[in-house]
């Protein structure tokens, strides 16, 4: 007991600042053993790690799967150069524990979806602070904070813009309250025949790269053993690349033909009559010996601004042979997973798509700028983050103080009334601020995450297998972790179940229970992970009726008001229309200050 | 739905959010591929450290329409030898009798299938003398050092050998 008086008045006399700063000696009694989650150690990882110690929080996790990359060191001021390849919880730990040596961090080289944490794991902290870069964790969190009711306070950042936010089960909006634009697809036909914007380029590029290095059945590009009259001719030469004695004439033959002999053939097939503009073929036999004649030395990597400037198409052929040997030889061929950190990688993808750009006169990209298309990178900004979660602590002390973390049991305020949702704005508002607090929502009554709102999926019934519904609607677009699909009690599949594995590959109308066709109800069930239990609601449409372009993946989810109205007339405009959601009412509130910009500022 | 198949999707989807661990309790696949809510199969694992442990003991749970106001038939697939089940699989045990107001009939239809199978697996290490199988419970009276080595036998062949560490 003695040790732990002395331990106690070190870390009084260690925080005695921070005594009348955070709200008296009770509240910091309250913030030295509230019990913190910080979900993420990465750009907002690392500032509030560093706040909360430095504040006297003593109680704390961090959880986060990715280890350290050079390109973090600028901003995620915790690591240094001897950190890189190591786990950022781990090193973020060890950083801030010598900020305080008395308080307790553990970290966790995890990711937060595994099934150890579950909902009795959530429920073990008295709040949850979140630090992450992606919206599919951030779902499962909020699913996770709802259903073993502990407050969560979100954050995010773009560039110069940020929000912070807190969430409680019944008190507030949560993240899903509010539909999110997902991740855009882009349809096969735009990437192999008809581009029209640079990342149409990238990406045709990224399969490339997939189809010649990499797991070539994988690829977009890959057409294994089809003769048809539209099959392509390039197959057999882009197989030919790998493992080539002469890896620069094997490559150098298969670019040929993709950039003249490929695009002529689909000319002469009369793809491009309603384009507004024809693709010009690049002459092939010039790319082929353009590729042979580069093995000397590349010359442009002596410039300075070798990755800024647009290459030509010589130059192009250079780059590609250069790179042509390291990635088609040696023991990585056939396993290669682009990553734009791979210098190697990066030059082939660049060089490639600006080949692709200038047959369909789009504007070609240097390296630098495909490297930003590639890794869909946003740039992040060190004093955003800082911020955000300056503010997302603030937003926890004031939790604290108002008995809404750590209260004595008895009545406590609502968080709405207790927190706000605070906006970073890039420009200043009409009263000249950079910060613009505005009041939190309340739970959305549409929500299916928090409020047992409805939600419709559109697809084709007699096509459409179980595992793509599982897949792509559940898992992808609910954010299902590891649901369960029951239809009016029975079961129609279970991971844990073996023996309804073999529905997988059933098309939906055909399955048990009279099958799941138009206006049957799937029951949807995350019991091994957040608890969502879900009614979704089956609408038939013909596949042939979407639009392959705007909706690849012939299949659409109507959530929200979409699904709440009248799901039937609802989704039938909507389906007519084949157009995204329009936002949900809430979303067009008046601010308190116009300039701001609303929700749609989320990340 | 009847008040039994509404039940037994309760029970279900109770199980289905938590249950012990090494349990297994699911309804039964029709012909057709539905669920037939009214037979479930289960599998009990023998407690850990005691007699039957590491063992995989297989049942059969049959509901009636008038579930759950009369108790589940609860057998033992394949029958086991144990004092408390009857010679056709069938487990001699109070909380599965219907109640009558003794300590012999304890059946409430507010007892769940996971409390039912936790008490199974309790009375396989601790049977009691009631006369459901003459011959085993004969055996334990009369010839302990007979019974347990039968017993350790009879575990043998539930034990899932793939876990079986043989330690001299």
């Amino acid at each position: 007991m003695g040790t732990a008086a002395t331990e106690s008045d070190a870390y009084d006399a260690r925080y005695a600042h921070c005594v009348a700063a955070v709200g008296g000696p009770e509240v910091f009694a309250k913030v030295r053993r509230c019990k913190v989650l910080v979900v993420g150690a990465g750009g907002i990882g690392c500032e509030l790690l560093k706040n909360l110690v430095l504040v006297g929080f003593e109680s704390l996790v961090t959880v986060d799967l990715d280890t350290i990359d050079v390109s973090n060191l600028n901003r995620q001021f915790l690591f240094r150069k001897r950190h890189v390849g190591m786990a950022k919880a781990v090193v973020a730990r060890e950083a801030v524990v010598a900020f305080n040596p008395l308080c307790s961090v553990e970290a966790l080289h995890a990711n937060i979806k595994e099934p150890r944490f579950g909902l009795a794991w959530f429920g073990g902290f008295d709040v949850v602070v979140n630090a992450l870069d992606n919206v599919d964790a951030r779902r499962h969190v909020n699913r996770m904070c709802l259903a073993s009711d502990v407050p969560l306070i979100e954050a995010g950042t773009t560039g110069f813009l940020g929000q912070v936010f807190v969430i409680r089960k019944g008190e507030t909006a949560c993240y899903e309250c509010f539909p999110k634009a997902t991740k855009k697809v882009y349809p096969i036909c735009t990437i192999r025949s008809t581009p029209s914007e640079p990342v149409h380029c990238v990406v045709w590029a990224k399969e490339l790269f997939k189809l010649l290095f990499g797991d070539a059945k994988e690829s977009m590009l890959f057409e294994g053993g089809d003769d048809g009259p539209d099959a392509s001719t390039y197959g057999a030469a882009c197989a030919a690349v790998r493992g080539a004695p002469d890896a620069e004439k094997a490559l150098g033959a298969a670019l040929a033909l993709l950039c003249d002999g490929e695009v002529r053939k689909q000319l002469s097939m009369d793809k491009y009559k309603t384009a507004k503009k024809t693709p010009d073929p690049l002459d092939g036999a010039a790319v082929a010996a353009a590729c042979v004649a580069a093995r000397a030395p590349s010359r442009n990597r002596t410039s300075a601004d070798w990755d800024r400037a647009t290459w030509t198409v010589d130059e192009c052929c250079a780059e590609l042979a250069d790179v042509a040997a390291t990635l088609a030889g040696g023991d990585r061929v056939g396993s290669w997973e682009f990553d734009k950190d791979e210098p190697d990688a990066m030059r082939f993808v660049a060089a490639a798509a600006n080949l692709r750009s200038r047959i369909f006169h789009i504007a070609p990209k240097s390296l630098y700028e495909a490297k930003g298309i590639a890794g869909n990178i946003i740039p992040a900004i060190a004093t955003t983050n800082a911020v955000v979660a300056g503010l997302q602590v603030a937003e926890l002390l004031k939790l604290i103080r108002a008995g809404c973390v750590l209260g004595d049991g008895g009545d406590r305020p609502s968080v709405g009334s207790v927190c706000k949702y605070t906006y970073c704005l890039r420009d200043t508002t009409r009263r000249g601020l950079l910060l613009q607090p505005t009041r939190l929502e309340e739970p959305q009554a549409t929500c299916y995450v928090c409020r047992k709102g409805k939600v419709a999926v559109a697809l084709d019934t007699t096509t459409t297998t179980l595992r793509t519904f599982v897949d792509v609607v559940l898992k992808r677009k609910l954010g299902f972790v590891d649901p369960s699909v029951d239809k009016d009690g029975s079961g129609l599949f279970e991971s844990e179940d073996e023996r309804l594995a073999a529905n997988l590959d059933k098309v939906l109308a055909d399955l048990p229970a009279g099958g799941l066709g138009d206006n049957a109800i799937a029951e949807v069930a995350d019991f091994a992970s957040t608890g969502l239990e879900l009614d979704v609601t089956i609408k038939h449409k013909p596949e042939a009726d979407f639009d392959e372009k705007a909706n690849p993946e012939k299949v659409l989810v109507l959530t929200g008001a979409d699904a709440t109205a009248d799901p039937l007339r609802e989704a039938a405009a909507q389906l007519a229309a084949d157009k995204p959601p329009p936002p949900p009412a809430s979303e067009k509130r008046a601010a308190d200050d116009d300039a701001a910009p609303r929700r749609s500022a989320r990340v | 739905m009847s008040l039994a198949t509404g039940r037994l999707r309760e029970e279900r989807k109770a199980w289905r959010k938590d249950h012990p661990v090494g349990f297994v309790a699911r309804p039964r696949n029709a012909p057709d591929g539905s669920t037939d809510l009214m037979v479930w199969d289960a599998v009990i694992p023998g407690k850990s450290g005691g007699l039957w442990d590491n063992c995989e003991l297989k049942l059969e749970l049959t509901f009636g329409d008038d579930y759950p106001v009369t108790a589940p038939i609860v057998k033992f697939k394949p029958i086991l030898w144990h004092m408390n089940v009857w010679a056709d699989g069938r487990i001699c045990l109070n909380l599965l009798n219907a109640e009558d107001g003794t300590w012999h009939g304890k059946w409430q239809p507010s007892i769940t299938i996971k409390q039912v199978l936790l008490a199974i697996q309790e009375l396989l290490d601790n049977p009691f003398p009631a006369g459901a199988r003459p011959e085993v419970q004969g055996m334990w009276e009369k010839n302990r050092p007979a019974y347990d080595k039968r017993i350790k036998e009879e575990a043998a062949k539930y034990r899932a050998t793939s876990d079986v560490i043989e330690i001299e």
